[in-house]
């Protein structure tokens, strides 16, 4: 009964081709365009080895992004699962209004950066404006997007707006699995509420900890949707996210060579912290 | 006695700061969609107010000008086309490589595991050269070609989990019965991973919707932009004129908003089932 061999190739190869065309050779292409001086026309572009890589250290803007990136991954991350934790503990209550609130959390996470990010620009703008005139306090005065401080707590802001309600979902998820008879042991034994949420429920929710916690990193190093519409980088430059630097890079100054060192630098960051994730999350897996 | 009335009273404070809670999380939605209903001086004027009157001129404006139908069709047909394709093409590769557990097998899931981690900003100019050079761009089924290989990996990952829980039984039958491979695997494991498909299916159909980059890139002209483009090129340039362009921000979250709230089921579970992947 052994099945022909062609079989198994017209069920793997579509996919595969298509991930070969439009993954290994792309990737490919930018490691071998990131060793040249190349303005995406010139016809024969000059090798110059490793220098785009020696110049992104010596590059101001490139530290500011790197700077403003890695400022956004740590707020984000911390503040979002913590968020997140507290969200998915409130509406794993036994509340009537608990699915109402799992769906107005989630919903903004079906809505695109692009939508999200001009939302809030109509919010910081008119919405504020008009929650000043009513109520004439220093918190609706402030500038978000026009003062680079700001705007990196806005682009914070917005962002946790947008991807708690996902997070929420999946400390939910481990949630429901915790079984119900460790705490009810607990409370016999006379635990508190807040003790039995650290030393039961945070032990037993570890594994969407460890989910949640790469996963949020790796999507704080993909910003880009929202950062391009809520400020463009703006003021200034001063929060260019990486994933926006190699855009502007690439198609607004043209810069092929240089814009792909920044490209395999982004990738090599998230690839590194993704495969600290599959790692940890394996070793857990032994361990539970 | 006394703890009773306690905790009956801080079960109500938990169910209005929670019902608070939710309406707050809505209110930056609620109060653009509002805002869509009003002509210009009552959006200066009274930003948070109900619209008193059913105003839909910046709304019928926008309907016109962007295109929306045309814009529209694009995205739903682009949704249609990449979710159909990606999820037959991934379910059969997920299925063959579970199945076949040899070693060529398991480089495959481990490359098209890989791929997922890649973010797609750090190969978008060589996509967008291959694509243009395959003479696709600005191209809607080129666009589509191209989104396929971008979500099929994690697919492949999920129905190559999922094939394991299938009994291999049921297919020893059906070959037994004299069926071929193609009508084992599309009439008998197919619907039995129905739930999978039906979050997968969901799940691409909202990564295909908020897709910006990638059509940003390829599709150029007006008629082949789809809802994220359009909406940002016309947000951009109306940005003071805020009837207009909230009215484009309304129309791009309505359709989206609608199909959530009657696949709610499969969002959650899809979600989750996005999570595992790692």
């Amino acid at each position: 009964m052994k099945e022909k061999k062609y079989v198994y190739w017209v069920f793997v190869l579509p996919v595969l081709a298509l991930y070969i065309i439009y993954f290994i050779i792309p990737v490919g292409m930018c490691a071998y365009y990131s060793l040249l001086d190349w303005n995406g026309v010139n016809k024969s572009p000059t090798f110059i080895g490793i220098n785009n890589y020696i110049r992104l250290f010596q590059d101001k803007d490139y530290f500011q992004a790197m700077w403003f990136s890695a400022r956004y991954a740590i707020f984000s991350v911390i503040l979002g699962n913590v968020l997140a934790i507290f969200v998915a503990l409130w509406v794993n209550s036994k509340l009537r209004v608990r699915n109402m609130m799992r769906t107005c959390f989630f919903l903004p996470n079906i809505i695109s950066g692009i939508v999200v990010g001009f939302v809030w620009v109509f919010i910081f703008n008119q919405g504020t404006k008009a929650l000043y005139s009513a109520i004439p306090i220093g918190l609706f005065q402030i500038k978000w997007l026009s003062d680079p401080t700001n705007a990196f707590y806005a682009i914070l802001m917005v962002s946790l707006w947008q991807s708690v309600g996902y997070y929420m979902l999946i400390y939910l998820s481990g949630l429901n699995s915790i079984d119900a008879a460790y705490q009810e042991a607990a409370a016999i034994d006379g635990a508190n509420g807040l003790a039995r949420f650290r030393y039961i429920t945070l032990p037993l929710l570890m594994p969407s900890i460890t989910i949640n916690l790469f996963m949020s990193t790796a999507n704080a190093f993909r910003l880009f949707d929202m950062n391009v519409s809520l400020t463009n980088g703006g003021p200034g430059k001063s929060t260019v996210a990486l994933a926006l630097d190699v855009y502007t890079e690439l198609f607004s100054n043209s810069k092929m060579g240089y814009g792909s060192a920044k490209a395999m630098i982004l990738l090599l960051i998230v690839m590194i912290i993704t495969l600290f994730q599959v790692g940890y999350t394996k070793k857990r897996e032994v361990d539970l | 006695m006394r703890s009773k009335t306690q905790k009956w009273i801080r079960h109500i404070l938990l169910e209005l700061l929670g019902l608070l809670a939710a309406l707050l999380m809505i209110m930056p939605v609620y109060v653009v969609v509002i805002n869509a209903f009003k002509p210009f001086k009552k959006i200066l004027t009274n930003t948070f107010a109900f619209p008193d009157s059913f105003y839909l001129d910046s709304l019928l404006y926008v309907w016109d000008s962007m295109n929306y139908l045309t814009i529209l069709k694009n995205t739903i047909l682009s949704a249609i086309v990449v979710v159909v394709v990606a999820v037959v093409l991934s379910a059969m590769c997920g299925y063959k490589l579970s199945r076949v557990d040899d070693r060529k097998s398991k480089v495959f899931i481990v490359c098209l595991l890989a791929s997922m981690i890649i973010p797609f900003q750090s190969i978008m100019l060589p996509v967008y050269q291959v694509v243009h050079r395959l003479g696709q761009s600005d191209n809607l089924l080129g666009y589509m070609i191209t989104l396929v290989p971008l979500y099929a990996p994690f697919a492949v990952f999920v129905y190559h989990g999922f094939v394991k829980t299938v009994p291999r039984a049921l297919e020893e039958s059906a070959i037994i019965d004299g069926c071929g491979p193609f009508r084992v695997f599309f009439q008998i494991v197919f619907p039995l991973m129905s739930s999978t498909t039906a979050s997968i299916v969901v799940l691409f159909t909202l990564w295909v919707w908020n897709d910006y980059t990638l059509p940003s890139l390829l599709l150029r002209s007006a008629q082949n932009k789809t809802l994220t483009t359009a909406v940002y090129s016309f947000f951009s340039s109306y940005y003071t004129r805020w009837d207009y362009g909230i009215a484009s921000l309304t129309l791009a979250i309505m359709p989206i908003t609608l199909f959530f709230i009657f696949m709610q089921k499969y969002f959650v579970s899809g979600m989750v089932a996005g999570a595992i992947k790692g």
